[in-house]
């Protein structure tokens, strides 16, 4: 049975009332139709607007007060330390930080390209001695061990921010 | 809306509280019954209101005054309860599924008959069970074309959908709560002889 398509908000024209009568689908759905439209409100607890002020006052008075006075305390805290030093050494303080940063950066340099090196080596002994299909379902499998264990931390951590609330 | 509402709106774009405060007063029942028709659960829906009070006091500046005020808060409480419910069934495997609150009703002063009360009651409480069976999206189309009596297009405008989808899925959806009654409850859909007649 081919079935009338028709907005029932609309007065309903002789052609589906007539359909109605026979369908049981369509009946349904027009009963369906009447229960969804006489379905009450639910009226919210009697101390909604009450518990929404105490929230309203907390949640303005929270963000607004910490946010300043440790950066400027930070701040402070790190010219005192500048002036101290710049003080106290024969020289400007900038111009022994500077040069000591470059070496550090250097030596991360230096590592980077070492773990470089031992991660193609170890790669060209296992291409060599493990055959390719082998190879390439152990990496997939690990990608998904490792895909999954990602998912696991990022549900577990919105699972506790939830419940932190 | 009417002149009130709008001073109150000029006063709470002011930052003047008591005025927003009045405004809450004014929609809690709306807002509080599509959350609740949207998560089923009395706290749960309690929280999404707030929410959604404390969202709109945020960014009431974005409220464009040439729309309704009540359907402005109707869509900011849809989305929220969208986002909880898509957040919940990520995390149904972690978390036990809430279970349903029993739906409490206001009395009806027109209708005198208890057992028709006590029949239309359990009617309404199966409704509601069938409801949280929907998806997200539909039972907030559902919920605002019925409960708050929102046209096609406001709703497709809140929901960022088209015309056509909100008629399709609205059509679906009524189809589908239709069939899962008639599947899973032995008591009729029409509780009195008055809406029988209707056909
Ligand atoms: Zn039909």
């Amino acid at each position: 049975m081919k079935h009338p398509s028709f907005d029932p908000f609309l007065p309903l024209s002789k052609e589906v009332q007539e359909h109605l009568r026979h369908c049981s689908s369509c009946q349904a759905m027009w009963q369906m139709h009447q229960l969804l439209r006489a379905a009450p409100p639910v009226p919210p607890p009697a101390d909604f607007l009450e518990r929404f002020e105490k929230r309203l006052i907390r949640e303005k008075r929270a963000p607004q007060a910490p946010r300043l006075w440790p950066l400027l305390l930070l701040g402070l805290v790190l010219l005192l330390i500048v002036a101290a030093g710049n003080a106290v050494a024969p020289r400007p303080i900038w111009v022994r930080v500077i040069p000591g940063f470059m070496m550090l950066l250097m030596d991360w340099g230096r590592y980077l390209l070492a773990s470089l090196h031992t991660a193609f080596i170890l790669l060209e002994f296992l291409a060599r001695h493990i055959p390719p299909l082998f190879g390439l379902s152990l990496l997939s499998g690990g990608l998904l061990v490792f895909g999954m264990w990602c998912l696991s931390v990022r549900y577990a951590v919105q699972f506790a921010w939830s419940h932190m609330r | 809306m009417s002149m009130d509402e709008q001073t109150l709106l000029a006063c709470a774009r002011q930052k003047d509280d008591q005025a927003f405060l009045r405004l809450v007063e004014l929609y809690q029942r709306p807002v509080y019954n599509l959350c609740y028709r949207m998560l089923g659960d009395a706290q749960e829906a309690e929280d999404a209101a707030q929410e959604t009070f404390l969202r709109a006091y945020h960014h009431l500046d974005r409220y464009d005054s040439r729309r309704s005020f009540a359907s402005w808060l109707l869509s900011i409480a849809a989305h929220h309860c969208i986002d909880i419910l898509r957040r919940r069934r990520s995390l149904s495997f972690l978390e036990a599924s809430v279970e349903d609150d029993e739906l409490s009703l206001p009395p009806d002063p027109f209708q005198p008959d208890p057992q028709l009360v006590a029949e239309r009651n359990e009617q309404h409480r199966l409704l509601q069970r069938l409801l949280l069976r929907l998806s997200p999206l539909d039972r907030a189309i559902i919920i605002l074309r019925y409960w708050h009596e929102l046209p096609e297009a406001e709703i497709a405008r809140n929901l960022n959908l088209t015309v056509t989808v909100v008629k399709v899925r609205l059509h679906r959806a009524r189809r589908h709560l239709a069939r899962l009654w008639s599947q899973e409850y032995t008591l009729p859909l029409t509780g009195n002889a008055h809406e029988a007649s209707l056909l």
